[in-house]
């Protein structure tokens, strides 16, 4: 499939997720999910070349992707101080994007992908679960749950394609866009969950949110941080040796990761 | 008779189905582990696997077979209230803190997903597509309704018609889907799934008025939640509705807020009482009740259909 191909396959995609999950009442309450192209992207690269039609190869990653953002929903239920019938509808819509997943992948009669992306689901919860409680928690344990809830549902969908030599790029894509999502968040000014997280793994005994630490602890911080970035950064360098054709969608795409999206730090760290 | 009683002769495989509902939740996190069998162990009426194991009944029985289904279905009728106590911001249920009482909303959000998730892996055991079809339906249906409630609530002009179409998808479904998954799966033939499908479905619908019309004539200590609660979050029940003719309790009712407070509510639950609105709700729940009699008249005499029927008018006829 050519480069131009590729994109307008993500694109109808794209626009087949968004038509499933706009719901009248629903958007005038909650803000429309983010529908990630990175991950349809890498969701169709497992199913190159195994001759499924198109059509299929729609439904199967409109659903993978309607799982994925019905779980990153129920991420936004807060504890307190939303509104509540706001909070209610976060609650009900994502419940009713994971139905509209088992809903599709029944209608096309594909029952071993609906229990392989269930056993994706428990497993996404579960590292959700650990990462939210943070407890006892070591960096490189924290990181590692961060890196399953983002890609599990994907290198599940690859295992079941057997695409599983694709996981160390899903899993590197997928982790890598998350920390940088949320580095642009802190760099806005924004509180971040997973610097928060941070915080409590490397100074466990500060009672204190990334804002309020010394210059040097944040410093710290953002050090450790940008370590997983490089990283991340030189094993995508290093596929991208290894694609086989490295000018189609998915090489373009870790090219942009790796070389183009360049943000970095802008805190005023003196501001401690 | 109480409701065990009633099916007793499959006692074997309900409690079959209470060690497989045990199994099904095993997990890796010990929260999720905690809070799962914190739900299993308060208990409930588990009326979804005692439909699915009664209506397989008129097939080929076979218990290894359809424990999945039953136990698909218990797990998403309890993953949908760990979330519906976040949508409720409920203390209590059955007696016990909630999910999202006893840890949080989020916690919750991730138990009800885990267990919606083991839920699915279940019912995969299952190979049959139009089963599947069903139940999917009914999953993503249920949702809508629930959307629906929220959208419908203080929405004091709304009619039997939008109430009706509420329940059915809010309650009556899953029911309905029970009855005839049961059958399906057994291979019963479609004239006799089709039949327990509308048996469920009328079942549901009384059960839900019953329901409904307990927030009103029920105790806090039966209940678990005060008298009057489902008005004062601006659910418009069967009796509300009903009441609404009369124009003294509508201007009562009209003046209902979140905010009321008990001696407030106390009052519009006497006025609402006073309308007989209570007695014409109880009216259209037993309709619905002959209604699912009626319909599984023509399916074979056993003691399973014998059965069918004593859990209807136990339905019909519970104070909780």
């Amino acid at each position: 499939m050519s480069l131009q191909e590729s994109l307008n396959l993500v694109a109808s995609i794209k626009e087949n997720v968004q038509q499933k999950i706009t719901h009248h009442y629903l958007t005038k309450y909650i803000e429309l999910p983010f529908i990630d192209e990175d991950r349809i992207i890498l969701l169709l690269n497992s199913m190159v070349d195994q001759n499924i039609p198109k059509n299929d190869v729609e439904k199967f990653v409109t659903s993978a992707m309607l799982i994925q953002i019905a779980l990153d929903t129920h991420d936004k239920v807060t504890n307190h101080g939303e509104d509540l019938k706001k909070r209610q509808l976060l609650v009900l819509s994502g419940d009713y994007f994971s139905g509209l997943y088992y809903k599709i992948l029944a209608e096309v009669d594909n029952i071993p992908l609906i229990k392989v992306l269930a056993e994706g689901i428990k497993i996404v919860n579960e590292s959700k679960i650990a990462l939210y409680r943070n407890k006892d928690n070591d960096i490189d344990t924290y990181m590692n749950n961060l890196k399953n809830a983002e890609s599990t549902i994907v290198t599940k969908f690859c295992s079941y394609f057997g695409s599983s030599h694709l996981y160390p790029i899903v899993e590197d894509i997928l982790f890598l866009n998350r920390l940088i999502r949320e580095r642009e968040m802190v760099n806005g000014g924004e509180t971040s969950a997973l610097f928060e997280g941070l915080v409590k793994c490397i100074f466990p005994t500060k009672k204190v949110l990334f804002h309020q630490l010394s210059a040097e602890m944040k410093r710290r911080i953002t050090d450790t941080y940008d370590q997983y970035i490089t990283f991340s950064k030189n094993r995508l360098k290093e596929y991208l040796k290894e694609l086989k054709n490295p000018s189609l969608l998915l090489g373009q795409r870790i090219k942009f990761l790796v070389m183009e999206r360049q943000t970095v730090f802008n805190l005023h760290l003196e501001e401690g | 008779m109480k409701l065990q009683m009633m099916y007793s002769f499959m006692k074997a495989d309900i409690d079959l189905i209470e060690k497989e509902l045990h199994k099904a939740i095993t997990s890796d996190s010990d929260l999720i582990q905690k809070a799962s069998l914190n739900l299993i162990e308060a208990g409930g009426k588990r009326l979804r696997p005692i439909f699915v194991l009664l209506s397989a009944k008129f097939g080929k029985y076979d218990i290894q077979a359809i424990k999945n289904v039953a136990v698909a279905l218990e797990l998403i009728h309890m993953a949908s209230l760990v979330h519906d106590d976040v949508i409720d911001d409920a203390e209590l249920r059955r007696g016990k803190l909630t999910v999202k009482a006893k840890w949080d909303n989020r916690i919750a959000m991730y138990t009800g997903d885990y267990i919606l998730a083991c839920s699915l892996e279940y019912m995969t055991k299952i190979e049959n597509v139009e089963a599947h079809r069903i139940l999917a339906n009914t999953i993503t249906e249920v949702c809508l309704g629930e959307i629906e409630q929220i959208k419908d609530k203080y929405r004091f002009n709304q009619n039997l018609r939008d109430y009706l179409r509420r329940i059915k998808r809010k309650t009556a479904l899953l029911i309905a889907a029970s009855c005839q998954l049961g059958a399906i799966v057994s291979g019963a033939s479609e004239d006799i799934h089709k039949k327990l499908y509308q048996f469920g479905y009328y079942v549901g619908m009384s059960y839900q008025i019953t329901d409904d019309i307990l927030d009103f004539t029920g105790t806090e200590k039966v209940l678990g939640k005060p008298a009057g609660d489902d008005l004062l979050q601006g659910n418009i029940t069967l009796p509300v509705l009903y009441a609404m003719n009369n124009m003294n309790a509508r201007t009562k009712i009209l003046t209902v807020h979140e905010n009321l407070n008990k001696e407030e509510m106390k009052e519009i639950i006497s006025v609402i009482k006073e309308t007989g609105a209570i007695e014409k709700a109880h009216k259209i729940s037993q309709r619905y009740l002959q209604k699912a009699l009626s319909v599984i008249k023509d399916l074979p005499e056993n003691r399973t259909k014998k059965s069918l029927i004593d859990i209807a008018n136990f339905v019909g006829k519970r104070k909780f």
